[in-house]
């Protein structure tokens, strides 16, 4: 147990803060639209040009090689250095490039890893369905194979940023015989390929970043296929346990900086009575409660970094720590909303800094994506607690 | 950076683990006699005779010379067993010693020979202790610093019986001058006292988490393990969830102590607060998942819920536990 970072560490991290100094982009990151994909592209070119995209990714497919926990240091410094958003880039450096890294052929690596990295590709990804959201393995998305190409015909829904996107990890039913999770395959489809068609879904903060895909006879060739026909269930778990893991660094710093401005804003504002709104005994214990389950937070990360630095995939652990990230950070949000009283009954536009209402809104989906919480809670009891499965 | 114990500290948190199951497990509190010491004697031989007094203090004075995280594994298993006896003052003690350099009481200390009572401010000029019946001396820790007392240097003004059947309440006037003593600054015995009653309580967060979850295993209705029901497993997977964060906090929180780091003193609050909170929530749980069983005297839910009540009272009241977490600087780690 140790907090020390190695000299090499120290100074791998300083060159970090150097390099974000003067490279963060000073203008504001648009939130929608075909704007959004250009300037996120455009800060993971700047990213790949500098040395510093795929910090852990391997050497051979554009990435730096370096270990775990030199990508944590990034993620803490990217935060700190007020950096942009992921945005549309999350899918291509979260989900889908690690996926590919531990699951795809060669070829595939060769082609689809570098674009990733350098900014020239847009992911998103295609696993809900309107008859399958936390029974991911119930979907029905079907896929026949004709000849070298598998011919998809059905639905997605959920789909962050399709419209924006040039590839979707798919999940289709290539199977309907067996376990329903034996019949799964897991497949890169071209976004731009026929017979797809997009319909947008606002979201409760305002901007479309939700959408629907419909899929009518689309044909994608087999040798899109990651992991082998009828594996695409093994494939997708590989995903989501980035997703509820290392993924989330940069958020539970913004947690840690978001509490700090929120007690300074509560010691600077008063209420109508001309009473500091820290002198409120309920929001001074919330505020309490929060920075010290903020600090729980930070340990609970750096453990389980140092759990997946000793091994080579995620595991289960990484639920614990989203199940009590995603619940805090909604906590959080709302304390927020009350600091501020009436202001937060204002409609601001999301992504400003004082849209507290619009930021407790996103916070909504914390603990629904990505496997809803009651889901995180079934993987918590059942994997880790060894109680029997059941409903 | 590794907050995950090592080989070493793995094997220590497994000693205490097992000295501590092998000899005080916490079936014993149902036995304990009112008004007598509740020290299993043989534990507290065996925990002397591993170091446990003195994993924190340097070689030089008799100690293992490691440091406050690998004290806080063994306090983790004292609160996940309910070891009666006063663990904290000792080591409480034993560090005050070690920062003072008195090495004559940090060898009757860390070989467990003089068993010290933790007392903290109960009213004006009194003070509090839980450890009456086994204590030879005092260390008191308030704001104002940390002091250690010979036995003849307080005397007991009134007794109370506590919720606790381990904890042997009692209010102390000082009747003579300390032995040592140390301001705030040199040695901030609240928040090292605060790491290790935080330690303890994180044991418990874990020792309910596995309590509920075997019976979850076992008691059957309607034909089906009750922990395939999701309103059992859900509150299995809470009290999961809580224990690690209070697993970890304490870990975060020793570790920036040790080092010195500019954001120790949110640590140290923190662990405080997140180890109370999620402590008296997972034995709140406990006896719930229990259901009628958990309500008796018999079964050790109950003894869980009165340990976690008076460990998130010592030093600190839940309201000084709120200002020292606001009151914290910020800090970005260095």
């Amino acid at each position: 147990m140790d907090l020390d970072l190695s000299p090499e560490m120290r100074a791998f991290r300083d060159e970090v803060r150097t390099w974000l100094r003067e490279n963060v982009p000073s203008e504001p990151q648009p939130h929608d639209g075909p704007e959004m994909r250009d300037f996120d592209l455009e800060w993971q070119r700047t990213q790949y040009d500098g040395g510093w995209a795929g910090i852990n990714w391997p050497v051979e497919y554009g990435g730096r090689g370096l270990s775990l926990l030199q990508q944590m240091i990034w993620y803490e410094e990217l935060a700190w250095a007020d950096a942009p958003e992921i945005g549309v880039s999350f899918v291509g450096i979260n989900h889908a490039g690690p996926t590919l890294i531990a699951r795809a052929g060669e070829e595939q690596k060769a082609f689809h890893l570098p674009k990733i990295l350098q900014g020239d590709s847009v992911w998103c990804q295609g696993f809900s369905e309107p008859g399958a959201g936390s029974d991911l393995a119930g979907l029905s998305t079907r896929a026949e194979i004709v000849g070298d190409e598998l011919v998809v015909n059905g639905q997605k829904i959920w789909t962050s940023y399709a419209e924006l996107a040039d590839y979707q990890e798919l999940l289709v039913r290539t199977s309907r015989d067996g376990r329903k999770h034996d019949g799964i395959t897991w497949v890169i489809a071209d976004m731009h390929a026929p017979g797809i068609t997009i319909r947008p879904i606002r979201t409760m903060t305002g901007p479309a970043h939700f959408c629907e895909v419909f899929y009518d006879d689309v044909h994608i060739p087999l040798s899109s296929v990651v992991g082998g026909v009828g594996n695409g269930w093994s494939v997708a778990m590989s995903t989501l346990s980035f997703e509820r893991g290392t993924g989330f660094l940069r958020d539970q710093v913004k947690l840690v900086r978001l509490i700090d401005e929120l007690t300074a804003l509560a010691r600077d504002r008063v209420d109508h009575r001309g009473r500091r709104r820290i002198d409120d005994d309920t929001i001074a214990a919330r505020l309490a409660t929060a920075r010290a389950e903020t600090s729980a937070l930070t340990a609970m990360a750096l453990a389980d970094i140092s759990r997946n630095a000793r091994r080579p995939q995620p595991g289960v652990e990484g639920s614990l720590l989203r199940v009590f990230f995603s619940e805090l950070s909604q906590r959080v949000a709302k304390l927020a909303v009350d600091i501020v009283e009436e202001d937060g009954l204002e409609a601001r536009p999301y992504g400003r800094d004082d849209a507290y209402a619009q930021e407790w809104y996103r916070t909504f989906a914390a603990t629904i994506a990505a496997g809803s919480k009651d889901i995180q809670r079934n993987i918590i009891g059942e994997r880790l607690l060894g109680l029997p499965k059941g409903r | 950076m590794d907050l995950l114990p090592d080989d070493q500290q793995t094997a220590i948190a497994e000693a205490a683990r097992d000295l501590v199951a092998a000899h005080s497990p916490p079936s014993r509190l149902h036995t304990l006699d009112d008004d007598a010491p509740v020290t299993e004697p043989t534990l507290w031989r065996l925990a002397a005779q591993q170091g446990f007094f003195g994993l924190d203090v340097p070689e030089r004075f008799g100690g293992a010379g490691l440091s406050l995280a690998e004290q806080t594994l063994v306090f983790h298993e004292l609160g996940r067993s309910l070891a009666a006896g006063p663990f904290l003052g000792t080591v409480v003690a034993a560090r005050l010693a070690a920062v003072a350099g008195d090495e004559a009481l940090l060898a009757d200390l860390v070989d467990g020979r003089l068993p010290v009572g933790l007392a903290d401010v109960a009213t004006e000029g009194l003070y509090r202790t839980f450890d009456a019946d086994d204590a030879r001396a005092y260390v008191v820790v308030s704001r104002d610093g940390a002091a250690f007392y010979d036995a003849d240097a307080v005397e007991v003004v009134r007794r109370r019986p506590c919720v606790d059947a381990a904890s042997r309440w009692a209010e102390l006037r000082v009747t003579g001058q300390p032995r040592i003593s140390t301001p705030p600054d040199q040695f901030d015995a609240v928040g090292y006292g605060s790491i290790l009653i935080s330690a303890m309580l994180s044991g418990i967060c874990a020792a309910t988490r596995d309590q509920s979850a075997e019976y979850a295993k076992v008691r059957k209705q309607f034909d089906l393990p009750i922990g395939s029901f999701q309103a059992v497993k859900h509150r299995c997977s809470d009290n999961a969830v809580r224990a690690e964060a209070a697993a970890q906090v304490v870990t975060l929180a020793a570790l920036t102590m040790e080092d010195g780091r500019a954001d120790a003193g949110l640590m140290w609050a923190a662990a405080r607060s997140v180890t109370a909170d999620h402590a008296l929530r997972n034995c709140s749980d406990n006896i719930q998942n229990h259901g009628g069983i958990g309500y008796t005297g018999e079964h050790d839910a109950h003894l869980f819920l009165k340990r976690a009540q008076v460990l998130a009272d010592l030093l600190l009241t839940p309201a000084d536990v709120r200002d020292a977490v606001l009151d914290a600087p910020e800090a970005r780690p260095a």
